[in-house]
């Protein structure tokens, strides 16, 4: 009966897990393989590439997922009501889930294009739907890292957030309508209900949609590859590590810094969530 | 403490009456039931009472103001919720102060409320526990005592003891009395169980269709249904009833049906005289026949039965008796001692001063 449980386990998390650990503490020397040895993160830890894409990680990630928060729970308060066609606005807001990741990249790639991106002719003012001319000299997107990293986080956040609002959508379906129509009867108005009772009784659908986006935007690659080449985070910097400089140790390294990483702001967000849902309560 | 005046109101959803030009007053203080079998409209005119439904049409007063179109939390009423409707992130304390803390009332007040009421509902000792750990019981006084807390000028409860153990409904029930009698607010009650209905009013309004049916003391409407609906929904066991032909002879009013003929006391016929030679449905109830031997009523030529019986339910101090005599059936209510076995052979004694008739084509009650 555990046999497929156990194999599952074995073959897809145990096994890479390890191997990964191994190959990350394991040191080409002069004299041979060193093991257990921490040389690869102390490189790391003085290499300004892998500084600067934990830095932009981390701010991509702080910055992305509160942004799908509001995504999501904005699209879900819009589809939640009874309304004609909301079957059909529903499906139409998840369609970016049906198309590949891949694509979005591209599809964004040649949008924020320079010098003759869609939307640097559209800021020029070359379009008659959009008769303003912004900036008279075309942004090259992906030349700056600011830039670039918004693009790949926009992409990223409109493909990703019909999962956040169906998340949302079923945590606000899941509350009890008597239960607004009490705070109705007892006094309360629209904005007391929503703060009182509909916030904190959705904490634990936003909680599930900030570790489930958090997790997602600390290992994200496909936008940041595709639109902010020049600008790694550290999963895209992990490809580099293998690939350019030929280190599958120091791409381990990378890839267990962004495990531990991944573990700590889950616990952070899980904890900061209960505190969150008491404080509604109490205040 | 308030009045509620309903006048001609209705609702409609969708192409859909649901409630048909309803006429009712609830007096200061009263305590007033709406009963009637699911599907009646009754929880929709205690839903539009409390503002959480519109009134198609027709006028709704709380106290003297038209309250048609006051929103729910300008009303002064309080409504507790079949399902409770608790919240369940906040602790029992926590509930019962919400309706305070939304109206602004100083802390102090609100911790000497919420002090007063939990010690008026036994909720004392609960206080820091959340909904999912509270009983049935417990929580059905948590939202009692949510509603109460406000001070409301009327009190909605809409099936509050539906979902508990037929014990703790009873103790509830009590409890309910208790409370009313000590507090004096005028509250409006919603149950499908006709025997709570009975045992908690003052006055019991019957709904059937969207439409009242009969307003009046529980008494009264034990006593005197006004039509066959009323009659068959009040009372337990069920009322039996006969298809029966008003006749005359030698001076004697009898009411005879298919198995068996009845005479009619004089007052009785007085009133039925009209329907002389018509088929009209009598109806008794089980407790206003008796066995002979054991009746509390003079057996006379005409009032008894000779029957067989057909199933017998014990209920302890009393025994349910379904009896049959040519195919037509009917219960009696017999004392525990009775000692009565299927096939076993009765003569039941009708206490015909206690019986009902009604018209066959539209139900209403003729006599007496």
């Amino acid at each position: 009966m555990l046999a497929p449980a156990v194999i599952y386990l074995g073959g897809f998390l145990v096994i890479i897990l390890v191997k990964v650990s191994v190959l990350a503490l394991s040191y080409q020397g002069a004299s041979g393989v060193v093991f257990p040895s921490a040389q690869h993160f102390m490189g790391l830890s003085e290499n300004p590439e892998f500084r600067e894409a934990l830095t932009r990680t981390m701010w991509f990630t702080l910055v992305g997922t509160p942004v799908e928060l509001v995504a999501g729970l904005v699209l879900a308060f819009l589809v939640v009501g009874d309304f004609k066609g909301r079957g059909l606005v529903r499906s139409v807001f998840i369609l970016p889930l049906a198309i590949p990741a891949i694509v979005t990249a591209i599809i964004l790639y040649i949008v924020f294009d320079f010098p003759g991106g869609h939307v640097n002719d559209l800021l020029r003012g070359c379009h008659a739907v959009f008769p303003f001319r912004l900036i008279s000299t075309p942004i090259n997107w992906r030349g700056s890292g600011f830039f670039a990293l918004m693009v790949a986080m926009f992409g990223k956040v409109w493909r990703d957030m019909p999962i956040s609002m169906l998340i949302i959508l079923a945590g606000l379906q899941a509350i009890d309508k008597e239960q607004i129509e009490a705070a109705r009867t007892l006094g309360a108005n629209a904005g007391q209900i929503f703060l009182r009772i509909t916030l904190p009784l959705l904490v634990p659908a936003m909680s599930t949609v900030l570790v489930l986006r958090s997790i997602e935007m600390w290992k994200e690659f496909i936008f940041p590859f595709i639109l902010a080449g020049s600008y790694p985070l550290l999963a895209t910097l992990i490809e580099r590590a293998y690939h350019e400089w030929r280190n599958p140790n120091e791409a381990c390294a990378i890839a267990l810094v962004l495990l531990v990483l991944i573990m700590g702001s889950t616990g952070v967000v899980l904890y900061v969530s209960r505190r969150l849902k008491k404080w509604l309560v109490a205040a | 403490m308030t009045t509620v005046r309903l006048e001609k109101v209705s609702k409609t959803i969708g192409a859909t009456p649901v409630v048909r030009e309803l006429d009712l007053v609830v007096g200061d203080g009263e305590f007033v039931t709406l009963v009637g079998p699911s599907g009646c409209g009754k929880t929709t005119t205690l839903r539009m009472i409390a503002g959480l439904e519109e009134v198609t049409s027709g006028r709704l007063y709380i106290g003297d103001r038209l309250a048609n179109d006051v929103p729910s939390k300008d009303r002064g009423i309080a409504m507790v919720f079949q399902s409770y409707a608790l919240f369940p992130h906040m602790t029992t304390a926590q509930n019962i102060a919400f309706g305070l803390k939304i109206r602004k009332v100083p802390g102090d007040v609100v911790a000497r409320k919420v002090s007063w009421v939990l010690s008026l509902l036994n909720l004392k000792g609960l206080e820091n526990r959340r909904p999912r750990d509270l009983s049935g019981g417990q929580r059905q006084r948590v939202a009692l005592a949510r509603a109460m807390v406000v001070d409301p000028e009327v009190l909605l409860l809409d099936e509050p003891l539906s979902n508990l153990d037929a014990k703790l409904r009873i103790k509830m029930r009590a409890e309910l009395k208790r409370i009313h009698r000590q507090l004096k607010t005028t509250i409006l009650y919603v149950t499908h169980d006709q025997v709570e209905a009975m045992s908690l009013s003052e006055r019991i309004a019957v709904m059937r269709e969207g439409r009242l049916a009969q307003v009046g003391t529980p008494l009264d409407i034990y006593r005197k249904p006004t039509d066959l609906f009323v009659a068959g929904f009040v009372g337990s066991p069920t009322m039996n009833f006969f298809d029966g032909t008003i006749e005359q002879k030698e001076g004697k009013a009898t009411i005879a049906t298919r198995a068996f003929e009845l005479a009619l006391p004089e007052p009785v016929w007085q009133r039925c005289k009209t329907h002389k030679g018509k088929t009209v449905i009598l109806g008794i109830r089980p407790e206003h026949i008796y066995r002979r031997g054991s009746s509390r009523i003079k057996e006379v030529s005409g009032n008894t039965v000779k029957a067989v019986v057909t199933v017998v339910e014990p209920l302890g101090d009393r025994v349910i008796v379904e009896v049959e005599r040519s195919d037509v059936r009917f219960t009696l209510v017999l004392p525990e001692e009775a000692r009565m076995v299927p096939e076993m052979a009765v003569t039941a004694v009708f206490d015909m001063e206690h019986c009902h008739l009604f018209d066959r084509a539209s139900g209403k009650r003729i006599a007496p």
